[in-house]
């Protein structure tokens, strides 16, 4: 069965939280976050609106504890977190307008899958949570009237459960820790899939992820965390393009490479080349005026173009130069 | 969908946090350990009491049996059980980073709290009392000792469980410091303080078992008024305190 | 990503140490070889005991993992503390008018037994629950040197508990001047206290070792420790005590039992005491027999269960 096809009711009708209307989903503020001596998260600040936002860091940067503190687990040491205009440590209603799947493996181990959800709908104060919980289920793949116990779930049908129970009280905000980790590939274009359409569905998603490339499916927005500080946010695409100190790579393949490349370098609108065989990597800081003369100059040369393509504006290379530098 | 309530009442959350804690703690391990606990004590006492019984007055029987139940049963059995089953209230769900899945719901702190208390002392109690009262009824004749060691557990046990509810919120290794409560503050600062003593859960066991049965188990005449309302209010406190560190806990 | 742009790029990495032909390569992150000496099994045993002793005493951790110790410490210290503070405020008054080493035991075996219900699950119990005892087998240990580091940290910090407070009351006569006479004396006393401290150390360490192999939680551990000593202890009392049984069934309180042998062992008499221990009108021989029955039970039963354990 299909997300598409399985997909979950609407939403049911709630009472328009006027603040909440103009305000973005979550807004963190000069967040510092200490564990003794150590620092995990410092004076970190960024907002966040509907859609799917990817928080990505290496391990231990620090997303966890982000996440811990947007949902009011742990407070900030310094600075304010505010989830739909609330302070989710202290406002219980915001807390039933958030769905969290925790990185932990942990569930109740002693109950079903059903059981499970349904006691997550229940304690949000949903009416019918047995119906609900099915439904929340099923739109995650998983058989509702499975009698064995949770404990006895294989790691992928565990983070199954966990978003189900994320998604039983139709939160405004959800917030998943990792939450393709141990799925296999057909279950995590699936997952993928269900984040976008609650994206489009005006949903506000953060998922953290270290797996690029599946991030980059996820959509194109990120909260780069490293060290516990938030290092760039945005569209990854245009964050290359920010990335103006670090040269762009083009793979050239055209029929007569080395007079194309010989021209483009006599014109300086190269900043360093390698030659292989037929194929041209090329490497240039104005990739607008590159893009723009390429075609030209072949034109004027008479070669003929098989492949321009840039190899480097993929969201690794981003988060390299971000975290790594290099 | 039915998602258009966002609020959940006390009295729900309660009842949502007895029926999950139920469930969790009682384990088939515990189940078995503290019932073998139990009759273990069962066995025990019967065996003296009625090796006692051919050659002792009704009175002097009743005397062994009540020294039996506050030497042994309540100095051992109640609040270990009790200890077992509260501290792990919570501390299991904060060990297994699983309180989170209670802790971010909209749903207030002290029905939390409740409902862990009363889950806590509804799967110890039973287990108390089943041997405690079988006890009672094998070895001895008077309905006293029936009436004080009912009296007696339910008082001790609320009272216990509250503070040992709180103290698996405080701490990782609840039951080490439970034990050292029993132990150090029970066994050994009540016995040289007078404020201690009155801290000390145990000794309203033994006197509420005074009052009823008359077996000199304390120093002067305690008040059966006092044995109750002191650790009524433990169990207030310990309930109102749980519901701060629950409030202010950082949840994995 | 494909391969060709990475073996390109990889060209420029100033990091890579190695590369092959296929781009494949290692980055020198700076790690190195450990070149030094080895100090093979007994080293492992020593470091494993010794790690061990920082995990129970909290030694390197925050001020909140040192409570407990402390605690329990005072405790066992306070009965020593506070007799010796009363012979140094009204002046020597004599050994006999004080405490007997036998009493001190007495009073500070709460505190010891405690510390035990502690200290074992700590040893023993996280290993196995978070399989650090898998990974211990992979190094020089074995099943039996790695019981060996575990029951020698248990048996230490044991000791400080048993042994600390008795020696500061044989320091603290010896201070007022009521303490043994010469040197000879003074060393014989030390021997004796020493060797009587190891045998109730012993006792409770294998007790409180064989519960923590019964089960993988540490605070159901610590809960079978205290309900067998406690429960030999209470129905030992009340079997001789209220039920008139023979004193012989003394011999079920473990630690009354261990304490009477380490009394014989200390010379002292019981005899003129106002409660006489239960085991004091039973036969030394039976007496240090059962000693060695509560230590044999304890070993044997953490003997059997390691022997059983699977390293997965």
């Amino acid at each position: 069965m299909s997300v598409v096809e399985s997909s979950l009711p609407p939403p049911a009708p709630r009472t328009p939280d006027a603040a909440s209307a103009v305000l973005p989903f979550v807004q963190v503020e000069d967040v510092t976050k200490t564990f003794g001596d150590v620092v995990a998260v410092s004076k970190v600040t960024f907002s966040v609106g509907s859609g799917v936002t990817a928080l990505l860091g290496p391990n231990g940067a620090g997303k966890s504890t982000l996440f811990r503190m947007l949902c009011g687990l742990t407070a900030p040491s310094l600075g304010t977190v505010r989830v739909l205009g609330e302070n989710a440590r202290t406002n219980r209603d915001v807390r039933g307008r958030i769905g969290l799947a925790p990185q932990q493996d942990a569930l109740l181990d002693r109950l079903t899958a059903l059981e499970f959800v349904a006691l997550a709908g229940e304690s949000h104060g949903i009416a019918e949570p047995l119906l609900r919980a099915s439904q929340c289920l099923e739109y995650v793949g998983l058989d509702a009237h499975d009698s064995k116990r949770v404990g006895a779930y294989s790691k992928g049908m565990r983070q199954r459960v966990k978003l189900a129970a994320a998604l039983v009280n139709d939160p405004d905000l959800l917030i998943l820790d990792e939450p393709l980790t141990g799925l296999d590939p057909l279950q995590r274009n699936r997952m993928i899939r269900l984040f976008h359409d609650l994206g489009n569905r005006g949903k506000c998603l953060l998922v953290s992820s270290h797996v690029l490339d599946e991030v980059a499916r996820m959509g194109s927005k990120v909260l780069v965390i490293a060290q516990g500080r938030l290092v760039a946010s945005g569209d990854y695409r245009r964050l290359r393009e920010l990335m103006d100190d670090r040269p762009h790579r083009v793979r050239v393949l055209a029929d007569d490479t080395r007079r194309l490349v010989a021209v483009l370098v006599s014109r300086a609108l190269v900043d360093g080349v390698s030659v292989r065989g037929d194929t041209a990597l090329i490497d240039t800081l104005d990739i607008d005026s590159f893009g723009r003369n390429i075609a030209v100059v072949a034109a004027e040369l008479g070669v003929r173009l098989l492949e321009v393509v840039p190899t480097d504006d993929d969201l690794e290379a981003v988060f390299r130069y971000l975290v790594e530098r290099r | 969908m039915n998602t258009v309530s966002r609020h959940v009442s006390w009295f729900k959350a309660v009842q949502i946090m007895h029926r999950l804690l139920v469930r969790q703690l009682l384990t088939k391990g515990r189940l078995v350990a503290l019932l073998a606990v139990g009759f273990a004590y069962l066995a025990f006492a019967t065996l003296v009491v009625r090796s006692n019984a051919s050659t002792s007055t009704d009175q002097e029987l009743l005397r062994v049996a009540v020294e039996l139940m506050a030497n042994l049963g309540f100095t051992l059995v109640v609040p270990i059980v009790s200890l077992v089953f509260a501290s792990a209230a919570f501390g299991d769900l904060n060990e297994d980073s699983t309180l989170v899945y209670i802790w971010l719901r909209p749903m207030d702190r002290m029905p939390v709290v409740l409902g862990a208390w009363f889950a806590a002392v509804t799967v110890s109690l039973p287990l108390i009392l089943l041997p405690l009262l079988l006890s009672t009824l094998f070895s001895y004749v008077d309905g006293s000792l029936v009436t004080s060691t009912l009296l007696a557990v339910l008082i001790v046990n609320l009272a216990y469980c509250a503070v040992f509810l709180f103290l698996g919120l405080l701490t990782k290794n609840a039951v080490v410091w439970g034990i050292g409560y029993i132990l150090i503050w029970e066994g050994f600062v009540s016995q040289i303080s007078e404020l201690g003593g009155r801290i000390a859960i145990r000794g309203y066991a033994r006197s509420t078992m005074q009052v009823i049965t008359d077996v000199n188990l304390v120093n002067g005449q305690p008040s059966l008024v006092i044995s109750i309302l002191v650790p009524a209010s433990m169990v207030l406190v310990a309930l109102v305190l749980s519901t701060l560190r629950l409030r202010s806990l950082n949840v994995d | 990503m494909n391969v060709e742009m990475n073996s390109e790029m990889l060209e420029q990495d100033t990091l890579s140490a190695s590369a092959s032909d296929d781009g494949a390569e290692i980055h020198d992150l700076g790690y190195r070889k450990f070149e030094g000496e080895r100090s093979g099994l007994v080293g492992a045993v020593r470091s494993l005991s010794w790690q061990t002793i920082r995990s129970i005493l909290g030694l390197g951790r925050k001020g909140r993992h040192k409570v407990f110790p402390i605690i329990v410490g005072v405790v066992a210290a306070l009965p020593a503390v506070v007799f010796l503070g009363v012979a140094i405020v009204l002046g020597n008054f004599g050994e006999g008018a004080t405490l007997t080493y036998s009493e001190l035991f007495a009073f500070s075996f709460t505190a010891a037994v405690l510390f035990a219900a502690m200290v074992a699950p700590e040893a023993l119990v996280r290993d196995r629950r978070d399989a650090m005892f898998t990974m211990y087998l992979s190094t020089p240990l074995t099943r039996v040197s790695y019981l060996s580091a575990k029951v020698s940290a248990v048996l230490i910090v044991m000791m400080t508990i048993v042994f600390g407070p008795v020696l500061l009351a044989l320091l603290g006569w010896t201070f007022v001047g009521s303490g043994p006479d010469g040197f000879f004396n003074w060393m014989l006393a030390f021997v004796r206290l020493f060797f009587g401290s190891l045998i109730i150390s012993a006792v409770l360490s294998s007790i409180a070792l064989a519960c923590s192999s019964l089960t993988n939680r540490r605070a159901f551990a610590s809960i079978a420790v205290i309900l067998a000593i406690f429960g030999g202890i209470i129905s030992s009392n009340v079997l001789v005590g209220d039920a008139d049984f023979s004193n012989v069934y003394g011999l079920l309180d473990p630690i009354g039992t261990a304490t009477q042998t380490a009394t014989l062992v200390l010379g002292e008499s019981t005899e003129n005491l106002d409660s006489p221990p239960l085991l004091a009108s039973v036969d030394s021989q039976v007496v240090v027999l059962g000693t060695l029955a509560w230590f044999a039970v304890g070993a044997a039963v953490v003997v059997f269960k390691y022997r059983k354990l699977e390293a997965i």
